[in-house]
């Protein structure tokens, strides 16, 4: 059976997550036993607790698989604790797609409307601004401790979980310390601080305290584990604070290299290392990384920032065996990472400069982004996303779903990114006249419209400007057969259509076309 | 249309055709024990077993049975009315195109005389179907031929004309004998307890394999090497210009295994096949059997060799063509079904096990196979398993690698496609074994974007081949398997 990560914010519908392997998302059961409030314990703790509030959001979800339209809004409810600068910190998935937010202290009524002022999402980290000064009377900010808690640490989390209304505190031991996937952006795997403490729904952004010091930030559970939570530690929240500071967030760079370890003897001698024990081979280069340009495939790296990087990919950090990424992971946006590489006979310095480009082919969950579409005979046609592939569930067997099971994992590696600025996909039949035959089509990953090749969602308009001998002939990628659209009549069906689906417009191609 | 071969046909009856009195029915026995090569190692075979079930003698050595029933079969032997005797049989022929297997006997043993074919399937009229019980009598029951169809044969991509039977006999097993008139109606493919329905393969199937079978020099059934859809959207006839009334079927794509200059091409509206008329469901109206879907008028009256005369709107133009028809098997295929389950070749190389991509093997992951599979090899099979580049084409796997010290680094990879062996490009399993036999051994493997090759250490090679040998218990570190894929099995 699959282990199953939850995020861990209370929310009255329903707790989404993600098993990896399918992309299907499941209803979390989680057992909520109620806790009980516990003696206090340092008066340093007693007095972090009115650090640390209560969140509550009601968020709106946008609809994937009817795009101009919105899910009901529903009402939840997290943790978040104040740090310097009169500022909140949580979790991005307590306040994603939220509409409205309103905080509240312990022991104090009154809730304060708030916003969000920062999102991570690949790190899962928030941070919201309250208007009224007010809220901030009577409140210390936190202190982060400045080092990762030892294993078997006794830790407290405080936060507000199911089971009641007022704050929570449970302890448990840190119980390991490893890196893993981040469920709220679906693909980003970071640090994580694992704990047996229960962390529950609600506790989502509330600190984790080791000697009244945060170490990390509650933020989700394994559904199926017995007791095993995990928070946010603190080098993943520095490097998110630190991100902010010039007032924008520009996420956690990649390097975009994918490298094979070289401990095969035969391998190291092709790649003359015999002798040595250091070095991983690069084997891809992502597009859309940072080292496209700078590192090839082909190249052995030999040290990162001048720690030699063993035949397994490990560097000794701190006195600990770690993977060469976490030194990635210490870098900003904008830094650089340098290698010693070898490239053929020769050893040089690189210095790859970090940055994160814009990729549309990482499928990492969206939040606050309308999804873009455009309506053509009543076919609505999207960008292919994790969300609308979680929409067809496990309905992934036929020909046209498995292609978008397919194209979210291979895009880049088989260069189907080249010819195509996303993956476009008619994600639903608006039944007319004028589409009856278009059943077939449902998920196709669109290629060609009147002879022109297909690599947005814009390229459509330009493409439907023309259509041949009066017909739209309408390509899809994997199929033999065509979708042919008769043109006068397609144009005399577009505003019946909308009118009758309720359709405020037939494209959206994000906020600039507003 | 070759009316004169369904006559000849009739007269397979050999030796004195007799009417099926109670106990000199045709019907055997037929007992088969099998065991099916294991898909995902293919040095080995999966637990043996053993099926039953029937099959019809059609002459004084020959027995005709289902081609499922003796699939990897270990050993054949039939059983006849009123004996609890084995006589053993040997496979001549089986096409799993039509499902059919051609039995012989050595033995002296006297087999109840064979049956007259029926010219036709008995629509709508009463059969008797028999088969042999648990105390070896011939059993027999009525049933009735609802309908004919051109429909998939049970477990199978292939399509031929079969009958729906209604029967009160609870079938006991495939390759049941029906007969209409005491003549042979055809063999049953399949049958279900709970709607006492089955599928019967019709006796012109039968009389045709038997035929081609006996000769010798096997030929198939023919195909026109075309992939098509119904054509029933008026706007996109229009598009292809033909009118609302007109019928016809869309060409989708020609198939490999076809000469290129008498290929159907992409978009062709085929309007008439031989002079019958095909609607724009892809039916046509026999003068047997009423509508049917117009494969029949290719792979049930016509051979391979023949052309058809075939009418179509090309660019919107009416002509009339001419089509050359195949025998098409599967080792056409890009990625070939391998129905029969016959063993595959393989490579184990430095504990590299290279083999082509069948789709039995992606099959045998079940029923979600495909998203169990790797979503690179589902999307080849669900889209281009018919089309490769260049005839001759396959996928060649790194399918998984036998840990030991010389694959250390390597023992992640799986299905992985290869490009290049020792630098040399690799089209199928064929180039591998050429380049293995040339170069002694694989020095370096390159798969598909994994632009770092794989190199095995030459020197240390041939005792880690042993070693893998004798600790994963292969029998052989290299297998051309005789016929890969083979329709056909002598």
């Amino acid at each position: 059976m699959h282990e199953m990560i939850v995020e861990t914010t209370a929310k009255k519908c329903r707790a989404q997550n993600v098993q990896r392997r399918h992309l299907t998302w499941f209803i979390a059961t989680v057992s909520f036993a109620l806790l009980a409030l516990p003696q206090c314990g340092s008066s340093n703790e007693a007095a972090l607790r009115h650090s640390v509030v209560k969140i509550y959001a009601t968020m709106q979800r946008d609809n994937f698989s009817l795009p101009w339209q919105s899910s009901r809004p529903i009402s939840g409810n997290g943790s978040g604790f104040i740090i310097n600068g009169k500022r909140i910190l949580t979790n991005a998935h307590v306040v994603s797609n939220a509409r409205f937010i309103e905080v509240k202290k312990n022991g104090n009524p009154r809730r304060f409307p708030a916003h969000v002022k920062f999102a991570g999402h690949d790190c899962d980290l928030a941070v919201l601004e309250v208007e009224d000064p007010a809220f901030f009377e009577d409140t210390t900010p936190v202190t982060f401790a400045t080092t990762l808690p030892q294993l078997s640490d006794t830790v407290t989390v405080i936060g507000y979980p199911m089971g009641g209304s007022r704050i929570s505190l449970t302890e448990g031991v840190v119980s390991r310390i490893d890196y893993s996937i981040y469920t709220h952006s679906g693909v980003d795997q970071h640090l994580v601080l694992q704990v047996d403490a229960a962390i529950n729904p609600g506790n989502s952004g509330g600190p984790v305290l080791l000697n009244g010091e945060v170490v990390g930030l509650a933020f989700q559970g394994l559904s199926q584990g017995d007791n095993i939570g995990y928070a946010i530690p603190g080098p993943v929240i520095r490097h998110f604070l630190t991100d902010i500071a010039d007032g924008s967030y520009h996420g956690y760079p990649e390097l975009g290299a994918a490298v094979m370890d070289t401990r095969n003897a035969a391998l190291r001698e092709s790649l003359n290392l015999a002798g040595t024990n250091t070095g991983v081979v690069v084997y891809y280069i992502d597009p859309y990384g940072s080292a496209k340009g700078t590192l090839q495939t082909g190249d052995v790296l030999l040290t990162i920032d001048g720690y030699d990087i063993a035949e397994d990919g490990t560097v000794e950090l701190d006195g600990n065996t770690v993977e060469f990424n976490e030194l990635l992971e210490r870098k900003q946006w904008g830094e650089s990472a340098c290698f010693r590489i070898m490239r053929g006979p020769e050893i040089r310095s690189i210095a790859v400069p970090l940055t994160n480009p814009k990729d549309p082919y990482t499928f990492r969950n969206i939040y606050d982004r309308r999804p873009e579409y455009c309506i053509v005979g009543g076919l609505v046609f999207s960008p292919l996303s994790r969300e609308y592939l979680r929409s067809v569930g496990r309905n992934l067997n036929g020909t046209n779903q498995q292609q978008l099971l397919y194209v979210t994992q291979y895009a880049k590696i088989d260069g189907l990114h080249e010819d195509r600025d996303a993956f476009v996909v008619l994600i639903r039949r608006l039944p007319h006249a004028v589409n009856t035959y278009a059943e077939p089509f449902q998920d196709g990953l669109l290629s060609e419209i009147n002879g022109l090749r297909i690599r947005n969602l814009r390229d459509m308009q330009r493409a439907l400007e023309k259509p041949q001998d009066g017909y739209h002939v309408i390509r899809f990628a994997g199929m033999d057969e065509c979708l042919v659209l008769n043109a006068e009549q397609e144009l005399a069906a577009r505003p019946q259509i909308l009118a009758r689906y309720g359709v405020p417009a037939s494209v959206y191609f994000g906020e600039e076309s507003e | 249309m070759r009316y004169s071969l369904l006559a000849a046909l009739t007269l397979l009856s050999f030796g004195l055709a007799l009417t099926t009195q109670a106990d000199d029915a045709p019907v055997v026995r037929v007992v088969a024990t099998h065991q099916a090569f294991d898909p995902f190692q293919p040095w080995q075979k999966r637990t043996p077993g053993t099926r039953r079930g029937f099959g019809v003698v059609i002459d004084a050595s020959h027995i005709v049975t289902t081609s499922s029933l003796v699939q990897n079969h270990t050993l054949i032997a039939i059983q006849l009315a009123r004996s609890g005797e084995f006589i053993p049989a040997s496979l001549v022929k089986t096409d799993p195109q039509v499902g059919l297997a051609l039995l012989h006997i050595s033995d002296t043993t006297q087999l109840p005389p064979p049956p007259v074919f029926a010219d036709k399937v008995p629509v709508k009229c009463t059969v008797e179907i028999a088969q042999i019980d648990e105390t070896s009598s011939i059993q027999r029951g009525d049933g009735r031929v609802l309908k004919v169809l051109v429909d998939a044969l049970p477990g199978s991509p292939y399509s031929a004309l079969q009958g729906d039977v209604l029967t009160d006999l609870n079938v006991d097993g495939e390759g049941a004998v029906v007969f209409h008139d005491t003549k042979l109606a055809g063999l049953m493919l399949s049958y279900s307890r709970t709607s006492r329905t089955g599928k019967m393969l019709s006796t012109s199937i039968i009389s045709r394999f038997v035929q081609d079978a006996l000769e010798g020099d096997y030929k198939g059934f023919a195909s026109a090497g075309f992939s098509w859809k119904p054509l029933v959207d008026p706007t996109k006839r229009a598009f292809l210009g033909v009118g609302p009334t007109a019928g016809g079927i869309q060409v989708l794509n020609s198939l490999p295994g076809v000469a290129e200059n008498q290929k159907l091409q992409p978009n062709d509206v085929v309007l008439t096949w031989d002079g019958y008329p095909i609607d724009n469901l892809g039916y046509y109206t026999d003068p047997s059997y009423g509508r049917l879907l117009f494969p029949q008028l290719i792979k049930g009256y016509r051979i391979p060799g023949d052309a058809s005369q075939v009418t179509i709107v090309r660019d919107g133009v009416r002509q009339e063509i001419q089509v050359q028809l195949t025998h098409r098997d599967e080792n056409s295929d890009l990625i070939p079904e391998n129905v029969e389950g016959d063993p595959v070749p393989y490579l184990v190389e430095g504990g590299l096990v290279i083999r082509e991509l069948t789709g039995r093997l992606l099959k045998a992951h079940g029923g979600q196979w495909q998203t169990r599979v790797d979503p690179r090899l589902a999307h080849l099979y669900l889209t281009s398993r018919y089309a490769p580049d260049e005839p001759g084409d396959r996928i060649v796997l790194l399918s998984s690698v036998l840990p030991d010290p010389i694959n250390i680094g390597y023992q992640h990879f799986r299905d992985q496609i290869i490009k290049e062996v020792n630098g040399q490009p690799i089209r199928n399993i064929g180039d591998v074994f050429r380049i293995v036999e040339e170069d002694g051994s694989i020095a370096k493997l390159s798969l598909r974007a994994i632009d770092v090759p794989i190199v095995l250490d030459q020197a240390s090679l041939a005792n880690a081949n042993e070693r893998i040998a004798s600790q994963y218990r292969l029998p052989a570190l290299r297998s051309k398997a005789p016929k890969p894929c083979s329709v056909a099995n002598n």
